[in-house]
């Protein structure tokens, strides 16, 4: 098959807000007009604060939630569309790991149940054959067969995302929608994580949309990246060139604001100020403009929208004066 | 010079329902006037305990051994009266915490919840506390300090609101202030102002600050020393030049390879293998032993202390006194 495996385009998601009882409620735009493409085997990493948009973008795609414009084909499947049992044998193809698998796992549930629960629900497996594929997962994901038995608050956190990780294999999925899969663990157990879905996409050929806020677990992680702000793509590249020197003047600041384990590091530190405003009430112009330390910065930021366009060859960015920032 | 704080041997147990929690074990350690300490480490490691213990505030269920002591300006906190330790609480030494949604009222206004910390300590009417209080919000970076007085907890955003905690702190003029990953919660643009906020206003005000975290790159760009908790004892202390340039003890120097960074190649980083046990079964000998790789049989057998490891510098680990790890 040519072409990628999975396309948006134009994905668009509004969610009202109350204002009080004497007002209209307002349209938060959660999402505004995202394009992205992700290559089979690849990783696009999803980047960008809280409230940019990034985990709305991933329930549009799992149809967790309905997009209020925009198309999004899934090897060719218009996914939109579908539905009844159409949409069930989407799901088996696209799944999703949660950021915090104690939310995301029924408490009551023994683990091995939980992971053994979509063989049956999708009629892959039932009986003796369902409890023989269970343990092959908990062995592909590094966990004892004998946790089977647990229940999650028995377990810690790095070994919840791995029943969390095997729950959503099991249905034996092309494509992974990975939230913030590793930002509830501890450095150490991380890496273990990390190392897990590195090997699970190498042996079974997985394409992870990686969503994340953490931009050193996203280099080592991504092929691609995009980066949000307030609902929209500022930034997209190949990792390796976004990281060592991003176009756009928030990426920069991104990336300067990361801590480095480095007492001696002389860097010329961008601190931005104010917080991410608001998506109910964005500022006009380019939405980044009154926080953007861009020394060319001019009052055309205050009055256009600059639009996502190809600054280089393979590369976009959405800012009047994009230039390469070197790393951090 | 006497240190303004010094806690030593320090221990603290919880009943719980299978056995007894050994969360911090012998925990000494000393911040100088003027001095930035941050304590370092994973969940579970026991960092948090010894910060609460320090202002009394632990469960009622915790149990403090009796040899422990906590002297802080020549008073030993564990045997004050309930009078005077309210005269040192928020006044001379303060604390702030990680969520600051949870530790302000949600039902006061900002303004009322500062001058009331001043008033609780000083005898002023509250026009001249509200002016300390205007004064304490500027003073932390916050615009329209007049307008902030009058505002909720929850119409300020995360940033705003870790600001407004932190003046609440400050505004006695306390000599320690103990911060609680006190940026964890935050995106990390706000992250880098906060810390910028806190390096800045220690410097102005020359109060000591104990920081609590779990990163080291937060723990890096601010801390004169460190010290490195696991398994609720602290396994090393250092200056932050003399750690960061080289750990001594194999755990400080398996989270430093764990991290992911963004200087340096773009390379997954080594997993410490297995998990933090749970403080009910502190492993025998060294409780870092099961997951070190430079672990020999001495290391399971035997307790190591903390050992003298150079200026200034000490590590909980058999290596410093044997450096060829059991060979010789």
């Amino acid at each position: 098959m040519t072409g990628p495996l999975l396309a948006v385009e134009g994905l668009t998601k509004r969610y009202p807000v109350d204002r009080g009882p004497l007002r209209k409620p307002a349209a938060l735009l959660a999402v505004d007009g995202v394009s992205l493409t992700v290559g089979r085997g690849e990783t696009l990493a999803l980047v960008g604060e809280s409230g940019s948009g990034k985990t709305t973008v991933a329930r549009c795609l799992m149809r967790l939630a309905e997009p209020d414009a925009g198309r999004v084909a899934f090897g060719g499947v218009d996914v939109l569309a579908l539905e009844g049992t159409a949409l069930r044998a989407f799901r088996r193809r696209m799944q999703m790991v949660f950021q915090d698998p104690y939310g995301s796992l029924n408490p009551r549930m023994r683990v091995g149940s939980a992971v053994r629960e979509p063989l049956e629900i999708h009629g892959l497996a039932r009986g003796a054959e369902a409890e023989e594929r269970t343990v092959a997962l908990f062995r592909e994901v590094g966990l004892d067969p004998a946790y089977r038995k647990a229940f999650p608050h028995e377990l810690s956190g790095g070994q919840r995302q791995r029943v969390g990780i095997a729950r959503a294999l099991a249905v034996g999925p092309e494509f992974l929608v990975l939230d913030e899969p590793v930002s509830a663990l501890d450095v150490s157990v991380q890496a273990q994580v990390l190392a897990l879905l590195r090997e699970l996409q190498e042996r079974r050929g997985l394409t992870y949309l990686f969503i994340a806020h953490d931009l050193a677990v996203v280099r080592q992680m991504a092929t691609r990246v995009a980066v949000m702000y307030l609902g929209k793509i500022v930034e997209e590249g190949p990792a390796d060139r976004v990281f060592a020197g991003a176009l756009h003047p928030y990426t920069w600041s991104l990336l300067s604001a990361v801590p480095v384990p480095d007492p001696d590091a002389q860097r010329k530190r961008i601190v931005l100020e104010g917080d991410p405003p608001s998506p109910v009430d964005p500022p006009p112009g380019c939405p980044f403009h009154p926080r953007c330390p861009h020394p060319e910065k001019t009052d055309r930021c205050r009055a256009d929208l600059p639009l996502l366009r190809e600054s280089e060859p393979g590369r976009t960015a959405a800012c009047h004066y994009a230039r390469p920032r070197p790393g951090l | 010079m006497t240190p303004l704080l010094e806690v030593r041997d320090l221990t603290i147990t919880f009943p719980v329902r299978d056995g007894v929690a050994l969360a911090a074990d012998g925990v000494s350690l000393a911040i100088d006037g003027g001095e930035t300490l941050a304590l370092v480490g994973e969940s579970g490691c026991g960092k948090t305990v010894t910060a609460l213990s320090l202002l009394r505030l632990l469960p009622e269920s915790a149990r403090v051994s009796p040899q422990s002591r906590i002297v802080f300006d020549g008073a030993d906190l564990l045997t004050l009266d309930a009078e005077a330790l309210r005269r040192v609480r928020g006044a001379r030494m303060a604390m702030v915490f990680q969520e600051p949604m949870t530790s302000l009222n949600p039902v006061l206004s900002i303004g009322t919840q500062l001058a009331e910390t001043v008033e609780a300590h000083e005898p002023v009417r509250r026009r001249a506390a509200l002016d300390r209080a205007a004064e304490m919000l500027a003073l932390v970076g916050l615009p329209d300090p007049r307008r902030v007085l009058r505002q909720y907890p929850h119409e300020l955003s995360g940033g705003m609101r870790q600001r407004a905690m932190i003046a609440m702190a400050l505004i006695c003029g306390p000599r320690l202030l103990i911060a609680d990953e006190p940026t964890t919660a935050l995106d990390v643009t706000v992250q880098a102002q906060i810390l910028e906020l806190l390096a800045s206003l220690r410097q102005r005000l020359g109060m000591s600050l104990l920081l609590i975290t779990h990163n080291l790159g937060v723990a890096a760009g601010i801390a004169d020393r460190v010290a490195v908790m696991y398994g609720g004892q602290i396994v090393e202390t250092a200056t932050c030049q003399a750690l960061f340039a080289a750990p001594a003890h194999p755990y400080t120097a398996g989270l430093l390879q764990a991290a992911p960074r963004l200087d340096g190649p773009a390379r997954p980083t080594p997993a410490i293998p297995g998990a933090v046990p749970p403080a009910t079964a502190w492993p025998a000998g060294c409780r870092f032993h099961p997951r070190c790789a430079r672990a020999w049989d001495k290391c399971g057998r035997e307790e190591p202390p903390l050992l003298d490891a150079g200026p200034a510098r000490a590590s909980r680990c058999w290596l410093v006194a044997d450096p060829s790890g059991g060979r010789a």
